[in-house]
């Protein structure tokens, strides 16, 4: 988009500007972006002062939270997750040896925040405009602008995946030419908000040091829609399965199985492109799919003894281009290949399908050696990344099989 | 879902056409009000004068 697109209000009608959002009928642009109004033909004296996105947070507030206007969810949002990547720098502190972000070494801060948390967003990226990590400005498809309209839900693709455009857009659309089906739900109509609430997004989180980004009250769960087949007592499958695996381990479509796609790992893209630099990604050829482990996460919620798990891209040598070298004091205590949940679901994948009379035993279960590359075992790891053994120790598979299985 | 989408089509479908209809006359100030941010934001020919292309369309990315 060019820059004069990004700022461009497109106006039709009797040039009244409320037309285009409720909002404009009762706020000027300078009551939320400062400015001066007065001086049109003066770039520099119009954009005096000028605030370019509003709704950042400035001592704990934005131009959103006004009295009157919404000051409830903004300041929820203000310690929600979605604001504040809670659960990543939660991680951060763990592998760093203490129990907050704000314990670790300054050098580690200040790297966090200036790269990672580069792609926050801000009230007005989801519901305005594209984010800035995204090229920014107001969207535009096709020939229609949106003139900085007030959305109340965001767009799936200008807001969610502009961001969220890497592991889940790539699954969750599909891929034609890397041979990737979409996701049923996504072929169904279903955009993100239809799982992920307007709830989760803007929710304060209370224990800011110990919420999980996959372990919150507002997580999406798949019983919500799909208890009836869940419990469904005519289903062997699920009768069977349903406490001991999550339902990505059926469901979500695998790579190495390979019939119906791929799934795109985190390290597909951070050893490729922007990990470049990071010799122990670098040297080891990354894993594209996911792998069937045991459960980091069990709860209540999650009960599962088997999940899902992809290898995210954390060597311990990972801050060192942040001057915080060997400031990872605990980074063998924590997994390296850690739950995912792929947005990838079919009801048919190399699990599931039985065509041409397979069991779902042949399929998935580790027989005579069969199947075994879907699953992560301390071997594999031990072969590709020595240095990783003891973080993963709590989810590989070893010892924990079914003992009638022969592997 | 589909239901919603199908009876949304009808109304993107015309609302696009409307929309093309007006971009044949792009230079045409449409806004009729006195905010001077108006003046400027509502005007493409002028906008275009003003923030010229490749100043700032480094590095769009997304995670």
């Amino acid at each position: 988009m060019e820059p004069w697109e990004k700022v461009y209000i497109k106006i039709r009608g009797d040039g009244d500007i409320s037309q285009i959002d409720d909002h404009f009928a009762e706020l000027s642009c300078i009551d939320c972006h400062n400015g001066n109004s007065n001086k049109p033909n003066d770039k520099a004296a119009a954009h005096s002062g000028l605030i370019l996105d509003p709704s950042e947070y400035v001592d704990g507030t934005n131009s959103c939270g006004k009295a009157g206007c919404h000051e409830n969810t903004v300041a929820n949002y203000k310690n929600s997750m979605h604001q504040n990547l809670y659960g990543e720098k939660r991680m951060v502190a763990l592998r760093s040896g203490v129990s907050s972000f704000e314990q670790c070494p300054q050098s580690t801060q200040d790297g966090f925040n200036g790269e990672c948390t580069s792609c926050h967003a801000t009230c007005g990226q989801c519901h305005i405009s594209i984010p800035n990590s995204a090229g920014g400005g107001f969207p535009k498809s096709g020939p229609i602008y949106s003139s900085h309209r007030f959305k109340k839900t965001p767009d799936m693709r200008n807001n969610c995946t502009a961001c969220h455009g890497s592991r889940v857009a790539h699954d969750y659309y599909g891929d034609d030419e890397a041979g990737r089906d979409a996701d049923v739900h996504y072929l169904m109509g279903f955009d993100c908000l239809d799982c992920h609430s307007g709830a989760e997004m803007h929710s304060a989180v209370t224990d800011k040091d110990n919420t999980h980004r996959y372990n919150y009250e507002h997580a999406p769960k798949c019983e919500k829609c799909h208890s009836s087949d869940i419990d469904d007592a005519t289903n062997k499958y699920h009768s069977i399965h349903k406490e001991k695996t999550s339902c990505y381990v059926c469901h979500a479509v695998s790579t190495t199985k390979g019939e119906h796609g791929s799934y795109n790992n985190c390290t597909k893209c951070h050893v490729a492109d922007e990990w470049k630099t990071d010799p122990d990604y670098q040297n080891n050829n990354p894993a594209e799919d996911f792998k069937i482990g045991r459960n980091p996460l069990k709860s209540d919620k999650r009960p599962y003894n088997f999940v899902t798990l992809r290898h995210i891209p954390i060597a311990r040598t990972s801050y060192d281009n942040w001057g915080a070298s060997g400031t990872l004091t605990d980074y063998d205590k924590y997994e390296t290949w850690k739950l995912a949940t792929p947005h990838s679901i079919q009801r048919w994948t190399a699990q599931t399908d039985t065509t041409g009379g397979k069991t779902c035993s042949e399929k998935c279960h580790i027989i005579n050696g069969n199947n075994k590359d879907i699953y992560i075992f301390e071997e594999y790891i031990q072969n590709n990344w020595p240095d990783e053994v003891n973080s993963n120790k709590d989810v590989v598979v070893d010892d924990h099989l079914p003992s009638w299985w022969s592997k | 879902m589909t239901k919603k989408i199908l009876l949304m089509f009808p109304i993107v479908f015309f609302l696009a056409c409307t929309q093309i209809i007006d971009e044949e006359d792009p230079y045409t100030v449409a806004y009729s009000g006195d905010d001077g941010c108006l003046v400027c934001h509502t005007n493409e020919a002028r906008l275009k004068a003003l923030a010229p292309a490749g100043g700032d369309d480094d590095d769009p990315g997304g995670g």
